[in-house]
């Protein structure tokens, strides 16, 4: 039984916080034997609030799965030295440029002869230009690439996304851009080098706008509309809030959810027919039917109203929070949460996003301790009990 | 060569923006990605018809089928389907992001392609799963925003959450998820000769977006709190307003980049202040730190201190808009926004490439009209045979 589909690979994962973590552990979901190599005093997200009861940091467990701990005090020539045996050893190397300048590990001198290494380097905003050596951060990436204008609203302070999209967006094409390297390499034997930023991986997903914006037929849509646009807080109801598209509801499955939502009677035909050809959460004027909705809303829960949408032809959804989604049916189904037992217990993380059917792809290793795997994997690279020990007394291990 | 994927030929079934988006990654990548349409689909109705159009054409066409060639077949036509297996034993990948069954209805189940290629990888989407109380559900953005809890994690101090008004970002992001998948199922097949079926849900995707964010009710079994630009996890990392009404991000995660900015600022005292050197302990204090932080950055302009910041090593940014972005050296040196030059639509500011390749870089296609290479792609797979198909 392989691991996953990448069984077989090594990757050495050099990096703090969140984006080059990212990449390493959805290549570990593959099956990839990602090494992540630790200063003395651990990876940064180790620090980052808030914790498990385990006193395990949220952020560190929720992108760590699968794969090991390998501690070194970079400052230590003989620690750079294991450090350039386990990247000979390995098909991947993913650097955090942030990290690595910072740390003054000069990486390239660390580089195996040949060229079959695949090396991602993450930067803040890319190899080429004035800004390649300005580090990069998540609040940064959303303000230079505008995506705090699509929330909050004109005038008014920005507004962030609170998924960390940029960081977890450098990580995920980071993957991609490795695997690519990857599979040419099966075809020629050679290496290369990839380079992806928080700021390009930002821009890239903002790719729909640009087109928007280009040369129109009309503004009057919604995403030339979204920067004008008030804060959508959705539409609300007794207990929540949700979502509506009601694109497809017909003639007669109208009048029925205008009905039983209560709304028939509440509304003249001139509100009527506003919310007919302006009622979707897409529409120009949206913002100003939302409050038509909202008074007959006012008489269900957001789960209520959003089954009365589903009945009569919509598609609505309550805007969850996490206590919500989880507990939700499919959710439950879908098994998106296993619990694994760390080196302080137990904390339950979250499982690869998708299945293969010919290499199972599972939660193999938890979120490992800082250094956990230092004493096996310096073995693993041929060194003695005696030379590990050596290391250690030189402090090389941290 | 086109890419680090050149050679690889995908047989893409997918419309509107989940599957879309995959398979423009795989083909500026390299892959020959072979778009399907349906002989006398209307031109308002590609991409979704989602507005605004160019030239009377979706941008949801123009930019998520960038990276393409576009092939009209009629599936449901024997003759149509007989072309499609013939063009699917050419290929390596088939990705679909129809409603679950759909494609099995036409005769594209897995196990009737993998028969007649077994190197196949077969990459099917849904919305929320395959099975299920809501698996015959329709997911667009703003249902699986509103579901995932993405919507629930942004919005101003005390206020309620907000949608992102973005509406892609979610199709996007699973996209991206399955663009990964099939890149590892072709790694795979190098050593095991064989290829695979690939699942994966919006649901799925965008929760392992949120990952951290998610982590945090894991740990706590609280909804993360809404903190307007601020974040949860590491502080300072925030929006500032600086002396010509410009907000400034600002964010220092490591304690060097900390020390760098009360250096700036001349907040000797914080720096030197020992519960502030960690990332806990600056979080505890987040509100009285950012007033701190707020009284000064308010004295000088942006671009002081974005010059001050920049030579410290301390993260920062501002807003740059579209106008600015395209001409910007920092996006125009590293080929993150640049002008496709499309036949049909003029030039579409829509191409991007997130991946620099030192030996294989990766290319923009521009996107093409329907159907444009039906002639083209029949004359290649099956020069040896007779066939035409409807619309050609």
């Amino acid at each position: 039984m392989s691991t996953g589909p990448l069984d077989g690979y090594r990757v050495v994962e050099l990096g703090q916080g969140i984006p080059a973590a990212v990449a390493g552990m959805h290549l570990g979901d593959g099956g990839a034997d990602v090494v992540k190599v630790e200063p003395a005093d651990g990876d940064v997200a180790r620090t980052m609030p808030p914790f498990h009861s385990t006193g395990d940091s949220a952020v560190f467990t929720s992108i760590n799965r699968n794969k090991r701990s390998l501690k070194l005090d970079l400052a230590s020539p003989e620690a750079r030295r294991v450090l350039a045996e386990l990247i000979a050893s390995a098909d991947v190397l993913i650097e955090d440029v942030d990290i690595t300048r910072e740390a003054e590990v000069d990486v390239e001198s660390l580089l195996p002869a040949g060229n079959t290494l695949v090396h991602c380097r993450i930067t803040g905003y890319g190899p080429n230009g004035p800004w390649s050596e300005l580090p990069g951060g998540e609040i940064a990436a959303q303000m230079a690439s505008e995506a705090v204008l699509s929330l909050g609203a004109l005038n008014e302070p920005p507004v962030r996304l609170g998924t960390d999209v940029a960081s977890t967006y450098a990580g995920i094409y980071s993957a991609q851009g490795i695997l690519a390297a990857l599979y040419r390499r099966h075809l020629d034997g050679a290496g290369q080098t990839v380079d992806v930023s928080l700021f390009g991986c930002m821009l890239m997903m903002r790719a729909t706008l640009w087109a928007a914006l280009t040369n129109p037929d009309d503004w009057s849509n919604f995403h030339n509309d979204s920067y004008v646009k008030p804060a959508d807080h959705g539409y609300r109801a007794k207990d929540g809030a949700l979502m509506l598209v009601v694109g497809r509801v017909s003639d007669e499955q109208w009048e029925a959810l205008l009905e039983e939502l209560g709304l028939a009677a509440l509304l003249n035909d001139e509100e009527k027919h506003l919310l007919r050809t302006q009622g979707g959460v897409n529409a120009r004027l949206a913002h100003v039917t939302k409050p038509l909705w909202e008074r007959g809303l006012a008489q269900h829960t957001a789960d209520e109203a959003a089954a009365i949408f589903n009945k009569h032809g919509g598609n609505a959804y309550r805007i969850n929070d996490y206590p919500h989604l989880f507990v939700h049916p499919q959710t439950q189904h879908m098994q998106l949460v296993q619990e694994v037992t760390g080196v302080n217990g137990v904390v339950p993380v979250m499982r690869p996003p998708w299945e293969f059917s010919e290499d199972p792809v599972s939660v193999r290793l938890p979120p490992p301790g800082l250094g956990q795997h230092t004493e096996q994997i310096l073995s693993e690279l041929g060194l003695s009990v005696e030379k590990v020990q050596a290391l250690r007394s030189a402090g090389a291990l941290g | 060569m086109r890419g680090p994927l050149d050679g690889i030929r995908v047989f893409d079934l997918t419309l509107i923006m989940v599957g879309p988006w995959s398979t423009m990654n795989l083909g500026a990548l390299g892959a020959d990605v072979i778009h399907i349409e349906r002989p006398g689909v209307e031109k308002g109705s590609l991409g979704g018809g989602i507005r605004p159009f160019i030239n009377g054409t979706s941008i949801g066409h123009i930019t998520w089928n960038m990276n393409k060639r576009q092939m009209f077949l009629d599936l449901k036509a024997e003759h149509d389907l007989d072309v499609a297996y013939k063009l699917l034993a050419t290929c390596d990948v088939f990705v679909d992001n129809m409603r679950p069954g759909v494609a099995d209805r036409l005769g594209l189940s897995y196990e009737k392609l993998s028969e007649i290629n077994p190197r196949l990888v077969y990459c099917t989407i849904s919305g929320w799963g395959t099975t299920g109380p809501m698996s015959e559900r329709t997911a667009a953005d703003p249902q699986v925003q509103a579901f995932s809890g993405f919507a629930g994690n942004s919005g101003a101090p005390g206020g309620e959450p907000e949608v992102y008004r973005h509406f892609t970002q979610m199709d996007a992001t699973t996209g991206n998820y399955a663009t990964m998948a099939i890149l590892m199922a072709l790694v795979a097949r190098e050593r095991s000769g064989k290829g695979q079926r690939i699942d994966l849900s919006m649901l799925q995707g965008t929760t392992a977006l949120q990952a951290t964010r998610i982590g945090e009710y894991l740990a706590t079994g609280e909804q993360p709190p809404l903190l307007g630009s601020a974040a949860s996890s590491v502080a300072p990392s925030e929006a500032f307003i600086t002396e010509d009404g410009t907000y400034l991000g600002v964010q220092a995660t490591t304690t060097k980049q900390w020390q760098g900015l009360c250096k700036v600022l001349g907040l000797d005292e914080l720096a030197q202040d020992p519960s502030l050197t960690t990332i806990p302990g600056r979080v505890e204090r987040r509100d009285e730190l950012s007033e701190r932080l707020q009284t000064v950055l308010r004295t000088k302009p942006a671009r002081w201190w974005q010059l001050q910041l920049g030579r410290a090593g301390v993260p920062n940014a501002r807003i740059m808009r579209f106008e600015e972005l395209i001409h910007h050296p920092q996006v125009t040196e590293n080929h993150y926004i640049e002008a496709a030059p499309t036949k049909a639509w003029g030039d579409v500011y829509a191409a991007s490439l997130p991946w620099t390749f030192s030996r294989t870089p990766a290319t923009i296609l521009p996107a093409a009209e329907a159907g444009e290479h039906t002639g083209e792609i029949l004359d290649e797979i099956l020069t040896h045979e007779s066939v035409s198909v409807a619309g050609s």
